[in-house]
Order: structure tokens, then C-alpha cells, then sequence
């Protein structure tokens, strides 16, 4: 197997908490690895406070782990540099969620657009006009003399989320992490940013990770999924096998709260009501856990490897023996 | 930037404060050549106004016209210098102290509050007593008493600033850290700096003038204070001989005025929520037979025709147009569109809740016997949450963040008739309960609880009177879907036990499907569809409300592929599509 685009090992942050002199530390993020290929969307689930978007800092380097590794093209990122390198920021690029905070009202389109292009090289004086052009162009914002001209504020939303998108796009990167691209943005034109992700890896092979709550969203875009709990990843795999079988009861949680059908108020959901703070050493989700039993308590379930591919951190599983026997009633 | 100059002048109060000072810049400028030497002694002293003398003269017989306008230049001078130099000083330790953060921010704000507490007239005193004498000392002496506050107002817009996505877009770009302060950060803070310099500006006359009226100026020169500096050394005052004083007193007084009309009018035109809503022709609505209709057996609330209009720059703006929709007791009914359709305007409308800007121009809302739109001050007050009440879309600040629940449960229920803190509070209990919360909550705090928890007070306060028809306000737009199905669980469970109608306002359409019995969408203020949700989900026959039934993906596996085609038809035809299909408001 050659070695993936993007690879994170056991990447952990914490951050401190309480007062000036207080030393307590509180864990946004434990031990958590993945893998992006090039060409693939992978989607990260979870509540808020699970620790997506602290992961989606980490990958774009606007934080530093507490621990771990990352590794861009097999080479390890982290030794030796505090900082991320110039090259790192032309490789890996990130779309925020609120195209309304992250473009500055006081530059225009093509100022956001010139800049990643001039830093990194990637066009020249004479012909960064017509780049910013086919930038524009590129992400469907016709005509691109027009646009490039405008400040921020006369754009909607999901022409604001277009042009963040080129300005990604600009260094010619090899992965995106985009952050809930779609959830400031109206209905009507949250699918053809996601489109316009989807395309990009078809006929790029840029490496997506798409980070997201929705799972209708990550199912109809991701071809693999990771599903965030406190912290830890709780379940991942082929989109369509997790979707399909979520083995994991916080997963299967998510997956019966989402608006979908006409009864769908009407079908109780998989969790304990009146759930207490979770324990200090054992599963995160066993407060909520209709499952739970005493060692989901006390220790931190392994994880588990039912199927090629497919990785569940619950003590079911040991308990479940086959692989096949994913059908858990919810 | 241009229009933003344009916008300034064409500002009353900008161009009354701008014309003022204008005048005295002048003064400044060319003053001191149209007048005499405002040392010389040329006349008698204590001489009232006189044709030699406009002014009069001094107790030591100099001319007090030229004594004034001579005095403008000085004054201004150190005036504006210190505001500039204020301002630098400021912005600079500030954006630092907020951008850089952490070690370097400890130290400068440790800086900064030490200054802070050191008081200024004897620091004024002490420091003019090392320094040599001159125009300089006192710009020196006033802009070291006074960075220091502005450098606290920098680092709080900076602070709030850097956790803007722009700023982290930009480090993820690659730019360098002095780049970000100097093309991201500071032109996004061009109002802040105007506004300070004015203010520093206005700050720096004043202290100048009260230092050097104390005879802590240079006493020689001829400025404003010193001017009153030794009025008050001759005996103005005593001698009955206003003239001396009145003028320089004048000068003063109207340059605080143009300076505090310029800060205010900057302050108004960048924040356009302090501006009172511009003045529109007043609007007879046409009253339609359609609208003076009995209220039908079976029906709780209904809307007719209902307009509302925000007053812009460029006139009315209509964001409803003619809305007409009937909601049943105990029925919920759903709103269903996009940003600026005009839903959450609409739920508004039904308490009265309207901004200044928007006024209802047209049609009647009738809740039972109630003509809504015609109720008067104290009739809305009594109506509101007793009959029509609301869930608000961001429950972290629907609640006071500063009284415990009990107390809001009490504000509210006290209102509303009166009710003895302690009947309030074990209602408050008994609500708490309802909505599945612990009823010793009742003195929590509202940040104690979790987004889900407040949002479920927010349902026991609206439900605190037993309403008939409870506004929800996207409720659960800001909650995870696990909690947002809790809680609409929990709000159907109540319906049916209590019997309220809920008017149910979202974006989020298969949301909505599964949870009202009728829907209404709307687009660009127009209600285009009502209809079940059964049929709105089978059968939908308004090209948008099928645009917005398949703009959302689904998890079932009908539809995998075929309803997301590719990117490029996405980008060219899905555009077009939805512009013709918005109705021309924002």
C-alpha cells in the first residue's frame, strides 16, 4: 500500500483551563488518526464540542498538537518546525464555515484571490489577472471581470463560499479541510458548493476532509466516514457500510435523529435520558448509552475491527464475536 | 473609502460638526496675521467691547480678539498632535498586546492598567516640572496621561478581530504575521481610529485648557487656557469684565461641540443600528372586503393579506407581500424559506415585535376576537405572551444572563397580574418539570445550562401564561439534531396535552414536514404554497417548493445518486434557476 496523502497519528490537544496559575488541563482531543487518499472525501461527524473543528485546526495548522504525528506525503511535518512551513500552507488548505466571517470586508474578490497566488508563487505579475479570472471561472462565478471587482458584501452567501473555495484552490493544493462549508448557507445553494467539492476531487485528486453534522450530507459526498464523540473516534469506515450499519450506539443515535421521513418524530431515540458527566476512565458516551454495563464504566473500550476497514471503539463488540452480527436493536 | 467620505458629508450632523471646526482650522491658519499683537498693551485695561477694541481688552490692556484668535492656533496644534499621537500610541500597544496575545499581552496590559490608575494632573505636574518649557511639554505631559485608555479600547476590537475566520484564512494562506496586522487587521478598524482621534482630539483640548488655566502651561504663550489663566490672575471676574472671558469661553465650548457632533456621526454612519430609521411617506392601506371578514368557526388565528414594509434610504421595501394563512387551535403550522423570505419578519409581526424599521402596512391579524394590528400600547402589552408567545432562535441571549430563572419566571409572570415571588417560583418549578428539566434549576444561572437546556426554559417561558399559539423562531437551529429532536418531541408531547397551536418557523423543510400538520412556504415575502405536509412532500406543485425538496439530500438509498447531478450543472444551471426564481427584496 503506498503511503496516504494526509496521515495523522494519535493527534492529541489539550488546552489549559481555569486561572492564571492554574495547571489543570482539559482534553479537546485524544488519540486521534486518520487517513486521507488523494481524490477522497472523507467525512468527520459529530456534535458540537466533540472536537471536530479542534481536529480541522490541527490538520490546517493554525494550532499545534499537544502530541501525535502528521505526515503530508510520508514526510513528518511536525519535527523540527513550530511554525508551518510556507510549503505545508501551498499543500493543505482550508475552507471556513461562515463565508461571512471569513472573506475581509474591506478587500475586494480579486484581493483574496491575488494574494494566495503571489505568495506561493503561482502566478506572475503579468499574467495574475487572467489567473484570478480562471480562478472565478473555475468555481462558476461568471462573468469573472465582475466579480473580481466586488468587495465581499455585495456577494450572497453561497457566491462568498465560492470565492473562499477559490481562494483554496489558488495554491493548488493536494487537500481541503472544509469546515462545515454548508452550514451558514440557504438550501438552495449548499448543494452546489458541495458539488463543486465533489468535482474538484474527480478531476483534481485533491484530498477533501469535510467535516460536517449532517449526515445526509456526508452520505451522499464522503466515501468514508469518522465519527467523533468527546474527543475520540468513536466509529469509521465505508460511508456506506457505517450508514448503513452503524455499530457503534452513539452512531446509531446520530443516525435516528436526523429529519428524514414523516415519522420521524415518532420513533423513540436510543439514549438514557437524565445522563450523568462522563467517567473519568471509561466511554465517554456510557452516561447516554442504552448498552451500557458496568466496564463501559470503569475501563476504555479497545478498538475493534469488525470488518476491513470498519472501526468501532465499544465494548458490544467484544461481546458480539461475529463480525456479521451488526444488527443492534435501536 | 470614497463612499464612505460621500456618505459623511451628506450627514447633518457631520457636516454641521465638520463646518465648525473648518472655521477654526481657518482661524488657526490665518488669524494671527489679520489681527494685532495679542502681547501688545494697546489700550487701557478692563475696557468693555469698544469699536477700537471688538473684544474689549485684558486687565492688562491687550486686545482680547486677538488674544482669542491668536489662541486658536497653539490650542489646536497641541490638540490635534496629542489626539494623533494618542491614537498612534494606543492602536499600536493594543493591536500588539490583542494580536500577539498570551506572554506579550500580559505584559502590556499589566503596562497599560498600571498607567491607567496613575491620575493625571499630578503626573501632569510632575513631569512638568523635568521637562523644558513649550508647546512640546504639554503635547508630551497629555499624550503619556492618556494612551493608555485607548490602548484598551484597540485591544478589545483587536482581541475581536483575531478570531475572525479572515484572520485565520489569511494565516492559512501563508501571510506573515506584520501583513496580517497591517492589511487585515487595521483597515478593518479605520472607523475605530477616525472615532479615537476625535475623541483623543477633544480629550486633549480640554486637559490643555484645564492644565494651563491651573498656571501649569507655559503662562507666556498665548493659547485658550492661558487666556483664562490670567483672566483669572487679573481679576475677571471681580471687575465684572465678562468680555474677557466669554469669547475664549465660546471658542472652546464650540470646538467640544463640532469635535463631539464629528465622533457621533462617525459612530452612526458605521453602525447603522444607532441611526433612527429614515422618514417615509406616510401609507393609507386599502382596507379589502377579504380583510374584514368574520373570523370562520374553527379557526384561532388568521392573517390577511398582511404587508410589512422596512423604511430604507431608497423608500419602502417591501419584505411581506399580501400573506394570508389561518392556523387552528392546536394545529402547528409551519413557515418554511430561505434567509430574507420574510418568515422570522412574519412571526414578529404576529407580537408586534417589529423593528423601528418595519412597520405592518397593510391587513389585519385576527387572533380570536382580536384585531392585532389595532391593539394600542397597553392592550399589545396584556396581549402579548397572555395569548401569542414566542421561542427565540438564539437561546443564549433570549435570557438574561445576569437573573436566575426563577427571577424571569417571576418578571414574567409578575407582568401579567400579580403573583408573589413565591407563587412565581413554584410555577417556575412546575414549568421546569414540564419541559423535563430538575425543578431546583429554578436558581440556576443561564450559563450553567447546556444550549439544549436553555432552549427548553425558552419553551417553559413561553408557555408560562398558557398561550393559545406559542411563535417558535428556528428554536433548534443552533442545537445538535439529537437535542433538536428531543426537544421537538417534547414540544409535541406538551401540544397535545396543553392544546396550544404552534406557528413553527424554520429553514429546514424535512424538518418541518415531519413535524406540522400544514406548511406555508415563502419566497422573497410572498407565501407561494399552503398545503398539507403530506402533499407538500408528495405532491408540491410550486417549481420552488420542489427547488427546496431537493436541495436537501436524504439518507435513504432512493435517491443516491441521481439527485445530486454533476458539479458543472450545478454551477451553471441550478444559478440562474434560483435568481429568476427570488423575488426582487435584498
Amino acid at each position: 500500500m503506498s503511503t496516504p496523502l494526509l496521515e495523522a497519528t494519535a493527534l492529541s490537544r489539550t488546552v489549559p483551563v481555569g486561572g492564571f496559575l492554574s495547571r489543570a488541563r482539559r482534553t479537546l482531543l485524544d488519540k486521534v488518526s486518520l487517513t486521507l487518499e488523494r481524490g477522497e472525501i472523507v467525512a468527520l461527524v459529530g456534535e458540537s464540542g466533540s472536537g471536530k473543528s479542534t481536529l480541522a485546526r490541527l490538520l490546517a495548522r493554525l494550532d499545534s498538537p499537544d502530541g501525535g504525528s502528521l505526515r503530508l506525503g510520508g514526510t513528518d511535518v511536525l519535527a523540527g518546525e513550530k511554525r508551518a512551513s510556507l510549503a505545508y500552507r501551498g499543500r493543505v488548505q482550508m475552507v471556513f464555515q461562515d463565508p461571512f466571517a471569513s472573506l475581509n470586508p474591506v478587500h475586494t474578490v480579486a484581493y483574496h484571490l491575488e494574494r494566495p497566488l503571489l505568495r506561493h508563487g503561482r502566478a506572475t505579475a503579468a499574467d495574475l489577472t487572467s489567473r484570478v479570472h480562471a480562478l472565478l471561472e473555475s468555481v462558476g462565478l461568471t462573468p469573472a471581470e465582475s466579480f473580481a471587482r466586488r468587495f465581499p458584501h455585495e456577494l450572497s452567501g453561497g457566491q462568498r463560499q465560492r470565492v473562499a473555495v477559490a481562494r483554496a484552490l489558488a495554491v493548488e493544493p493536494d487537500v481541503i479541510i472544509a469546515d462545515e462549508p454548508t452550514s451558514m448557507l440557504d438550501v438552495s445553494t449548499r448543494r452546489g458548493v458541495l458539488q463543486l467539492l465533489r468535482g474538484l476531487t474527480r478531476e483534481r485528486g485533491i484530498g477533501i476532509l469535510f467535516i460536517t453534522h449532517d449526515l445526509a450530507s456526508a452520505r451522499h459526498l464522503a466515501d468514508r466516514i469518522l465519527v467523533l464523540y468527546a474527543g475520540r473516534v468513536v466509529e469509521a469506515g465505508r460511508t456506506s457500510e457505517v450508514l448503513a450499519a452503524p455499530r457503534h450506539p452513539y452512531t446509531q443515535l446520530l443516525l435516528s435523529a436526523v429529519p428524514d421521513g414523516a415519522d420521524f418524530l415518532h420513533t423513540p431515540l436510543p439514549v438514557k435520558a437524565g445522563a450523568g458527566p462522563a467517567p473519568p476512565r471509561g466511554c465517554a458516551f456510557a452516561p447516554r448509552c442504552p448498552h451500557a454495563d458496568a466496564r463501559c464504566h470503569d475501563t476504555l473500550p479497545a478498538e475493534h475491527l469488525p470488518a476491513a476497514d470498519h472501526l468501532v471503539r465499544c465494548h458490544l463488540e467484544s461481546s458480539k464475536g461475529v463480525p456479521d452480527d451488526a444488527a443492534v436493536p435501536s | 473609502m470614497r463612499d464612505s467620505i460621500r456618505s459623511l458629508l451628506r450627514h447633518r450632523k457631520a457636516a454641521v460638526g465638520g463646518s465648525i471646526l473648518l472655521f477654526f482650522l481657518v482661524l488657526a491658519l490665518v488669524g494671527p496675521w489679520l489681527v494685532m499683537d495679542p502681547t501688545d498693551l494697546v489700550g487701557r485695561p478692563h475696557q468693555p467691547p469698544s469699536r477700537a477694541h471688538l473684544f474689549g481688552t485684558t486687565g492688562q490692556g491687550q486686545d482680547v480678539l486677538a488674544q482669542t484668535v491668536v489662541g486658536a492656533r497653539e490650542t489646536l496644534a497641541v490638540g490635534f498632535a496629542v489626539g494623533a499621537l494618542v491614537t498612534l500610541v494606543g492602536a499600536l500597544v493594543g493591536v500588539t498586546a490583542g494580536y500577539l496575545g498570551r506572554r506579550v499581552d500580559d505584559a502590556l496590559s499589566l503596562t497599560t492598567n498600571v498607567f491607567l490608575v496613575i491620575p493625571g494632573l499630578p503626573l501632569a505636574i510632575v513631569l512638568g516640572a523635568y521637562l523644558p518649557s513649550g508647546p512640546m511639554r504639554m503635547v508630551a505631559v497629555l499624550t503619556v496621561a492618556g494612551w493608555a485608555w485607548n490602548a484598551r479600547v484597540f485591544r478589545a476590537e483587536a482581541l475581536a478581530l483575531r478570531n475572525r475566520d479572515f484572520v485565520a484564512a489569511a494565516v492559512v494562506v501563508g501571510e506573515s504575521r506584520s501583513r496580517i496586522v497591517a492589511r487585515e487587521l487595521l483597515p478593518n478598524m479605520a472607523s475605530l481610529v477616525g472615532s479615537s482621534f476625535i475623541g483623543n482630539t477633544l480629550y486633549a483640548v480640554g486637559a490643555q485648557v484645564g492644565l494651563e488655566f491651573l498656571g501649569l502651561g507655559d503662562v507666556g504663550s498665548v493659547t485658550w487656557g492661558t487666556n483664562l489663566y490670567w483672566a483669572g490672575n487679573d481679576a475677571a471676574l471681580l471687575t465684572r469684565s465678562w468680555w474677557i472671558f466669554v469669547p475664549t469661553g465660546v471658542c472652546i465650548a464650540l470646538v467640544g461641540f463640532s469635535l463631539t457632533l464629528l465622533s457621533s456621526a462617525i459612530d452612526e454612519l458605521t453602525n447603522p443600528a444607532l441611526r433612527a430609521p429614515p422618514a417615509v411617506a406616510p401609507f393609507t392601506p386599502a382596507v379589502t372586503a377579504a380583510q374584514t371578514e368574520p373570523l370562520p368557526p374553527g379557526v384561532l388565528l388568521s392573517v390577511r393579506e398582511l404587508c410589512v414594509d422596512y423604511a430604507t434610504e431608497r423608500g419602502r421595501s417591501r419584505v411581506v407581500d399580501s400573506v394570508s394563512f389561518d392556523i387552528a387551535p392546536g394545529e402547528v403550522f409551519g413557515l418554511a424559506g430561505e434567509s430574507g423570505s420574510g418568515k422570522s419578519t412574519i412571526g414578529y409581526g404576529l407580537l408586534r415585535l417589529l423593528p423601528p424599521a418595519a412597520s405592518i402596512s397593510q391587513g389585519r391579524i385576527l387572533l380570536g376576537d382580536t384585531d392585532v394590528t389595532a391593539l394600542g400600547a397597553d392592550a399589545l402589552r396584556a396581549f402579548r405572551w397572555a395569548q401569542v408567545s414566542m421561542v427565540f432562535q438564539s437561546a443564549m441571549s433570549a435570557l438574561n444572563p445576569v437573573l436566575t430563572l426563577g427571577e424571569q419566571f417571576h418578571d414574567t409572570l409578575a407582568a401579567h397580574g400579580p403573583s408573589s415571588r413565591a407563587s412565581s417560583y413554584a410555577r417556575a418549578r412546575e414549568l421546569l418539570a414540564m419541559v423535563g428539566l430538575e425543578p431546583k434549576l429554578v436558581n440556576a444561572w443561564p450559563h450553567q445550562l447546556s444550549g439544549g437546556m436553555r432552549q427548553r426554559v425558552g419553551i417553559a417561558l413561553a408557555l408560562a401564561l398558557q398561550p393559545k399559539l406559542v411563535v417558535m423562531d428556528e428554536p433548534t437551529t443552533a442545537l445538535d439534531v439529537v437535542v433538536q429532536k428531543e426537544l421537538l418531541q417534547r414540544v409535541l408531547e406538551l401540544k397535545s396535552r396543553l392544546g396550544f397551536a404552534v406557528l413553527f418557523i424554520t429553514h429546514d423543510l424535512p424538518l418541518l414536514l415531519a413535524l406540522a400538520d400544514r406548511v406555508g412556504i415563502l419566497q422573497g415575502g410572498k407565501l407561494v404554497e399552503v398545503d398539507t405536509a403530506q402533499r407538500i412532500r408528495t405532491e408540491a406543485r410550486h417549481p420552488y417548493t420542489r427547488l427546496l425538496l431537493s436541495s436537501f439530500p436524504h439518507l435513504t438509498a432512493a435517491d443516491s445518486d441521481g439527485a445530486l447531478p454533476d458539479a458543472a450543472l450545478a454551477a451553471t444551471e441550478l444559478a440562474p434557476a434560483r435568481t429568476a426564481l427570488r423575488g426582487g427584496h435584498r
